[in-house]
């Protein structure tokens, strides 16, 4: 009875800590520069994907071969493609596309990278080795590189790419987390949970995790970025989405061919990716130098 | 007066360089770059299918005869010209070909070109278990005479000891004889296909009885005992008059003579002969292949010695390919100097369409296949790059799988394909000039029949307008619920602008409310793919081109409408049959006179185009792209490069 009050109790007042250091938390954020042009891009890019359907001038689908390679014009902002299609309509869909897949990877990698490193880092031992000789094996090989491999046993499509991309992050999550659980394990306030019989989940999810957090948060910020750089690459090569979706790395390899009369063609989703990519990373560093100054450098 | 005489020595003068100018201005010697957008898939004549390894394989080795192309208002006339053959006469019933080979020829590996060599080669071609892609549409009418592959075979071998797929049946079908051991003697007959089930040990005489003296079988086949074997026999075919065009067999009376014995009349076998796979390898390397890998042979597609200007030197796979001039090359020019010109060529592989653009203009090759219809403009700017307008005889087409369920087993799933209505809206629903004038650049034509103006015996039956309403009546019609949902399979990098012709073909379906997913492939595979029965085919659309470089009809019609080409091996990879079609085909086959072929032809293209069984597409046009210092490079209709008579200024 003692014990569950005194840990509540204990929870409760970590709880009203994060809630006081939030605040100074924006205060920190506020004042870099390049962090708040990479939310402002990141924001930009996920308001055009929510938005889509409202805001796109035109059906990012819909040919016009009479208007087929046009530059840009006040009805077409960016021009028209090599099939005659609005090029900023389907940059915004193409928002959409990018994002979702940034997202569900970003989950994968988090949802079976953060409890294996968990349990790796806590337990250690034989477990511990046998999962570490695992992640050495994978992280052998470049991201992109193994997220082609899955993707050849999975299959081409849009599904398959956010399963290979997040799949391909699972390692790093474990990684980090298994060293951060690492150095926690040995904190007093583990030892007094375990003396008081406090069940191995428990201590795990409720005392680790949480003080693990900040470089979860920064790591998947720059996963994020990642994963749409490998979704535009695979969809670049022809593995990921398929045309006709409005999928950046699909734009820009069409878009390829005719580079050297109708540049705009390529251009534009190549700057989209671009962007995205540099505002998930100053969003990232951003975090990273707000949340936990000690990693600077190290991620 | 002595002014005259001077103008009149300069005149006599300028005449003089005028008529030397290709001979005297042409500088010997040097290396010739090519850039392909792919690389040869074999250089041996009965392993390969595609025209860009075609146009390697004639510098090595080469045909009896080839074709002289001249352009008439539009109209290709084909003559044929003699090339390892020197002469040949036809009896005067049309069923005997006899060719007179030209004499002290020799192979790049010293050997002498003979009658026997010209045999061997054309029997291996025909030979059933080599499968040679072009064998149903180029050999395949000359039958393969089994005598020598069965001798001694059927106790050999146990598992399908012999197979012959050579023979007609009553409704123009391929029909395949195969022995398997095991089971008790006895022919089974299936649809048109018959099954000669045998024990192990039996021999070649006892499965003919049988066949003999199965009622059905016996209809389609005449069996006898081939004189002075050993028991083993020769299966042939019955009906003759069914059986038009098929060659009984190919024989070499002296040293230098070849004569081609045909059932019946076939009126384009001179151009038959013209093509690539049959082409003709030193014998000397043919049985060291075959002794290595009977009965086809092995090592072949790596290195083939031929009697061409040109000798296979290196070969990195998907990278280049070195030939050397060949020193003894029996071909001399028209002032007697020998040829080729150059002492090497080099082929180098380039799929990607803008970096073989920029080789060219770089001048790090010399020769550029494929140019983008897009780029013609910049590269005419170009004043060191001279464009070449050849006119193509390909056509391009999505080919449409037509069979009432994919695969076609009862267990397969309906296709609405098989309706033509759909298939016609299909049609009304793409944007035929739309693509040329876009996607190609104006360099194409919208094709108004299956085969291409030039070609003996096109008749212009179409196009299907640009008609999206009608599209939508006719799927209405046909009691379609949209969206409908089909598969395109496509390859990426064989034709011009392939990939993009898909996409567009995408959208403009998408605008109809049939939605069409696409799925890129490597040629090679996507050929693999469409090559299936149609039990086990999946593909419901497919684009493809096909080129009818014999320009006679019965090539472009035949192998792609006919009943009997279906797939595997042959070309009709969408399974169209028409009854009416298959026997207009074959009249076409065995009508010598031109006019009523035409009328025959005419006729048949009016049934396929209203079948719909493609979305008639556009026929495509060459544009080479040539450094401004390659003199006399040709650029042939059937896309080919012909380059022993070029020289480097």
């Amino acid at each position: 009875m003692i014990n569950k009050t005194l840990v509540s109790r204990a929870e409760k007042s970590a709880d009203e800590v994060t809630l006081v250091r939030r605040g100074t938390l924006w205060r920190r954020f506020r004042k870099s520069p390049s962090a708040m042009l990479g939310l402002t891009i990141v924001v930009l890019f996920m308001g055009a994907g929510l938005l889509a359907p409202w805001i796109a001038p035109h059906d990012p689908l819909r040919p016009d071969f009479g208007r087929a390679r046009e530059g840009p014009s006040w009805d077409s902002p960016l021009g028209r493609d090599e099939l005659g299609r609005d090029i900023l309509s389907r940059i915004i869909y193409g928002a959409r596309i990018s994002l979702w897949i940034g997202f569900i990877a970003v989950a994968i990698g988090v949802v079976c990278g953060v409890p294996l490193g968990a349990i790796s880092g806590y337990y250690g031992g034989r477990l511990d080795i046998l999962m570490q000789r695992l992640v050495d094996i994978m992280l052998a090989f470049p991201g992109l590189l193994l997220a082609i491999v899955l993707i050849s046993i999975l299959g081409v499509g849009l599904s398959n790419v956010m399963v290979a991309i997040g799949v391909a992050s699972i390692p790093t999550y474990v990684r980090l987390v298994r060293g951060s659980v690492l150095a926690l394990r040995e904190m007093d306030y583990i030892a007094a949970a375990k003396a008081i019989g406090m069940s191995d989940s428990r201590i795990i999810f409720r005392h680790i995790l949480p003080n693990c957090l900040a470089p979860i948060i920064v790591q998947s910020t720059l996963q994020i970025a990642t994963a749409i750089l490998f979704a535009a690459g695979l969809g670049f090569l022809g593995l990921g989405a398929k045309p006709p979706m409005p999928e950046w790395g699909v734009m820009l390899s069409t878009g390829r061919d005719y580079l050297r009369d109708w540049p705009h063609i390529a251009t534009f989703p190549g700057l989209a990716i671009m962007l995205s990519v540099l505002g998930f990373n100053l969003l990232g560093d951003g975090l990273r130098d707000v949340l936990d100054p000690r990693l600077r450098g190290k991620l | 007066m002595r002014r005259y005489v001077l103008l009149g020595l300069v005149l006599a003068l300028g005449l003089i360089m005028a008529v030397n100018a290709p001979v005297g201005g042409q500088r010997l010697g040097g290396k010739l770059i090519i850039a392909q957008g792919t690389d040869a898939e074999s250089v041996d004549p009965i392993n390969f299918t595609a025209s860009p390894t075609a146009s390697i394989m004639e510098h090595i080795i080469q045909t009896l005869v080839r074709l002289d192309i001249e352009d008439r208002d539009g109209q290709l006339e084909t003559t044929p010209k003699g090339v390892l053959a020197e002469s040949w006469s036809v009896s005067p019933d049309g069923k005997t070909w006899t060719f007179k080979l030209r004499s002290g020829i020799k192979f790049h590996d010293g050997t002498d070109l003979t009658a026997d060599v010209v045999k061997l080669n054309l029997e291996r071609a025909l030979h059933p278990d080599c499968a040679a892609p072009f064998r149903g549409a180029v050999l395949g009418r000359l039958a393969y005479s089994p005598a020598s592959a069965t001798t001694g075979e059927v106790a050999k071998k146990n598992a399908i000891v012999w197979r012959a797929n050579l023979l007609l049946g009553p409704e123009g079908n391929n029909v395949s004889v195969a022995i398997t051991s095991g089971a008790a003697l006895g022919v089974s007959v299936s649809g048109s296909a018959i099954t000669v089930t045998a024990p192990a040990g039996t021999t070649a005489a006892a499965v003919i009885k049988a066949v003999n003296e199965n009622a059905a079988a016996n209809k389609l086949v005449w069996a006898s005992n081939a004189p002075g074997s050993d028991g083993s026999g020769v299966v042939e075919p019955v009906a003759a008059t069914r059986l038009a065009g098929f060659a009984t067999s190919v024989e070499a009376p002296d040293a230098s003579t070849v004569r081609i014995n045909l059932a019946s009349p076939f009126a384009p076998l001179l151009q038959h002969l013209a093509h690539t796979a049959a082409t003709i390898v030193s014998a000397k390397r043919i049985r060291e292949a075959i002794a290595a890998a009977p009965p086809c042979g092995k090592g072949l597609q790596d290195q083939v010695a031929g009697t061409g200007p040109f000798m296979l030197k290196e070969w990195k796979r998907g990278e280049r390919m070195i030939l050397v001039k060949n020193p003894n090359y029996w071909e001399k020019d028209a002032a007697g100097r020998p040829l080729p010109y150059v002492d090497e060529l080099e082929w180098r592989v380039i799929p990607d369409d803008a970096a073989r653009m920029i080789e060219l203009e770089r001048g790090t090759v010399h020769i550029a296949v494929r140019v983008p219809p897009l780029d013609v403009p910049r590269l005419q700017r170009d004043p060191n790059i001279v464009l070449d307008f050849t006119t193509s005889v390909r056509t391009i087409y999505i080919g449409m799988n037509v069979r009432e369920r994919i695969p076609d087993k009862p267990d397969g799933a309906p296709n609405p394909l098989a309706d033509k209505r759909v298939r016609q809206a299909l049609n009304y629903c793409v944007d035929k000039e739309a693509i040329v004038k876009t996607i190609m650049g104006g360099q194409a034509r919208v094709s108004d029949a299956p085969i291409v103006p030039q070609v003996f015996g096109y008749a212009k039956v179409g196009p299907y307008p640009f008609d999206p309403a009608r599209a939508a009546a006719l799927l209405r019609e046909a009691g379609v619920t949209l969206p409908l949902k089909l598969k395109l399979h496509h390859p990426r990098g064989r034709y011009v602008r392939d990939v993009q012709i898909a996409q567009a073909v995408q959208a403009m379906l998408g605008t109809c409310r049939i939605e069409v997913e696409l799925i890129p492939m490597e040629f090679v595979s996507f050929l693999a793919l469409i090559n299936k029965a149609p039990s086990e085919a999946e593909h419901q659309l497919y684009l493809l081109g096909w080129g009818t470089i014999t320009l006679d009809a019965d090539y472009g019609l035949y192998s792609l409408f006919h009943s009997s080409q279906w797939p595997p091996g042959p070309f009709n990879r969408g399974y169209y049959k028409n009854e009416r079609v298959d026997a207009l085909l074959q009249q076409g086959r065995e009508e010598p006179d031109p006019a009523k072929r035409k009328a025959i032809y005419a006729e048949a293209q009016k049934l396929i185009w209203e079948d719909a069984p493609w979305i008639f597409s556009h026929s495509e046009s060459q544009i080479t792209g040539i450094r401004k210092n390659v003199k006399n490079a040709e650029v042939h209709v059937t896309e080919r490069l012909i380059l022993w008579k070029t020289w480097l200024e």
